[in-house]
């Protein structure tokens, strides 16, 4: 094993360029598949925030009064579908209001607290109590009309958004998919035409080894293991690029994303996350390599 | 040991061997010998498998070649230690190392490998340079070392093709005593050649090969049959 790692490293040696294109594009491959694994990870999460915790909001009547508003929340307090409930005071409104059109200062100063409704905002345990739970609202006397809180593209319905949100997702990874398929098989070209090459330079060591009587295997193990060693180092450096990449830009994105976890916060979840997508790719490296040269050598050698 | 029965071998229209037969016993020392052309190769060829007769059989050991799977082929090449006439050494591995892989191929430890590397190459007068890579050895050197790799792997059949072709005569000689040494410990040597200076020097059994015709078995035992 040693005297075949060691002939694999003496034939990377002798031609450093076409081992550096190899590991190169091997390098991007991996380093786009990581990065598609965290967001498809990142969509699952934003899914499943909304799948768990659909807010509605139910906009209270100007006129209703603080008996009124109190009794509506107690009852869904005590209803067993419903996950939370909040209070959200007409001056309060303002402020979400003002929050949100920060960036242009002259529209929160033309309006009042008064123009803005006081809502009731809450939360239910299962997705399948929304509609049920947005009609009895609606009825409520206080309620004025009932809405969503979350919405991706103006949907009407939880489950719209729901629909919506899984829609996102799937395209998320079936263009991951199709991107790292693309990507996997570029490499496996690539490294396929690589040792093709390798093993044309080493066709009269080839030739001599068979001679004295190497079996095949004794021939093809390092040239395996050669292809092993750029689909490894191709995997270490995509991923160390994306695990840099993402540590400098994590704390921008779950600043952007607030309460919805899209990524791990604490550093132990987040390179638990890493490290399984690493294990994944070793494994999806390994494949190729061991596919990819044995194909190459199949095609090239008739030892 | 080995014993060819009626071989023939075409190339296409042309005939490398035609009706070949002989037979070597274990322990013979034996000359190959005939001009450029006349099939010694083609021999050594079919010794090691890698061509095989168009008619006739080769048989190693009572075991036909033709019979041999291709799974055994590289069992074959490990029992016979060929000194090729263009020496076939690893040009990006040293001498040691060259020797070290015929061990190596038959999944001997690396102690050992050390070992019997070292002693080979002081059999064969090279421990001194067992550092080098084949591009620093002179002919004589090229042709020990293939030698010595040969013999590393303690064979049952040596074929050296044309050993001592591109060599003066007194590397010539020496690689010749070497063999005969070999030869005195057991081992079944076939030396291919057309130096007849050397063939009558050793006084060993001749082989005569011309236009791919055996045309000459100077073997003692035919010899007493023709006399009879």
């Amino acid at each position: 094993m040693r005297e075949h790692l060691r002939i694999s490293f003496s034939s990377i040696r002798r031609a450093p360029f076409q081992a550096t294109a190899a590991v190169m594009v091997l390098t991007i491959t991996f380093f786009v598949s990581t990065l598609l694994a965290v967001l498809t990870y990142s969509s699952h999460k934003l899914l499943v925030f909304f799948e768990t915790r659909p807010q509605i909001i139910a906009f209270l009547k100007n006129d209703a009064s603080n008996e009124q508003i109190d009794v509506l929340m107690q009852k869904l307090k005590n209803d067993s579908r419903v996950e939370s409930v909040g209070y959200v005071a007409k001056e309060e409104a303002l402020e979400i209001y003002k929050e949100a059109t920060k960036d242009n200062p002259l529209l929160a100063e033309l309006v009042s607290p008064s123009i803005f409704p006081a809502s009731v905002e809450f939360s239910v345990k299962n997705l399948e109590f929304t509609e049920e739970l947005f009609e009895e609202v609606k009825n409520e006397t206080v309620v004025d009309k009932v809405s969503f809180s979350a919405s991706v593209g103006g949907e009407n319905k939880i489950s719209d958004v729901i629909g919506r949100l899984t829609a996102i997702t799937r395209y998320v990874r079936l263009g991951g998919a199709v991107v790292i398929g693309v990507l996997a098989v570029t490499s496996f070209l690539v490294l396929m035409v690589v040792i093709g090459m390798r093993i044309t330079m080493r066709r009269s060591e080839v030739e001599s080894l068979s001679l004295i009587g190497a079996t095949n295997w004794f021939i093809r193990l390092p040239i395996v293991f050669e292809a092993v060693i750029y689909s490894f180092m191709g995997v270490l450096i995509g991923w160390m690029l994306a695990v840099v990449l993402l540590m400098y830009v994590t704390p921008s994105i779950l600043n952007y994303f607030g309460s919805v976890e899209i990524l791990p916060r604490q550093s132990v979840e987040f390179f638990g996350l890493m490290g399984m997508i690493l294990l994944i790719e070793l494994a999806v490296g390994l494949v190729i390599a061991l596919i990819g040269s044995l194909l190459a050598v199949s095609r090239s050698l008739r030892v | 040991m080995l014993e060819f029965v009626n071989v023939t071998k075409k190339f296409g229209l042309v005939k490398a061997l035609e009706n070949v037969s002989f037979f070597i016993e274990k322990g013979e020392f034996v000359f190959l010998t005939g001009p450029s052309g006349a099939g010694k190769t083609t021999i050594l060829k079919m010794i090691i498998r890698e061509i095989v007769p168009t008619s006739g059989k080769v048989l190693f050991n009572n075991v036909s070649l033709d019979d041999l799977k291709k799974k055994g082929i590289p069992y074959l090449r490990q029992e016979v230690g060929v000194v090729f006439q263009d020496y076939k050494l690893l040009e990006e591995r040293t001498v040691k190392e060259n020797i070290g892989v015929a061990l190596a191929i038959k999944n001997v430890s690396p102690q050992e490998r050390d070992e019997r590397t070292r002693g080979v190459l002081t059999m064969v007068g090279l421990a001194d340079k067992e550092g080098l890579f084949p591009s620093q050895l002179s002919g004589g050197e090229l042709q020990r070392a293939a030698l010595a790799r040969a013999l590393v792997v303690n064979p049952k059949l040596i074929f050296a093709d044309e050993p001592t072709g591109n060599l003066d005569r007194e590397t010539a000689n020496m690689i010749i005593e070497l063999l005969a040494k070999v030869n005195k410990e057991g081992k079944t040597v076939i030396v291919a050649t057309h130096d007849l200076e050397m063939v009558r020097k050793y006084k060993k059994r001749v082989l005569k090969l011309e236009k791919g015709k055996l045309v000459q078995d100077s073997d003692p035992k035919l010899a007493g049959k023709k006399e009879k």
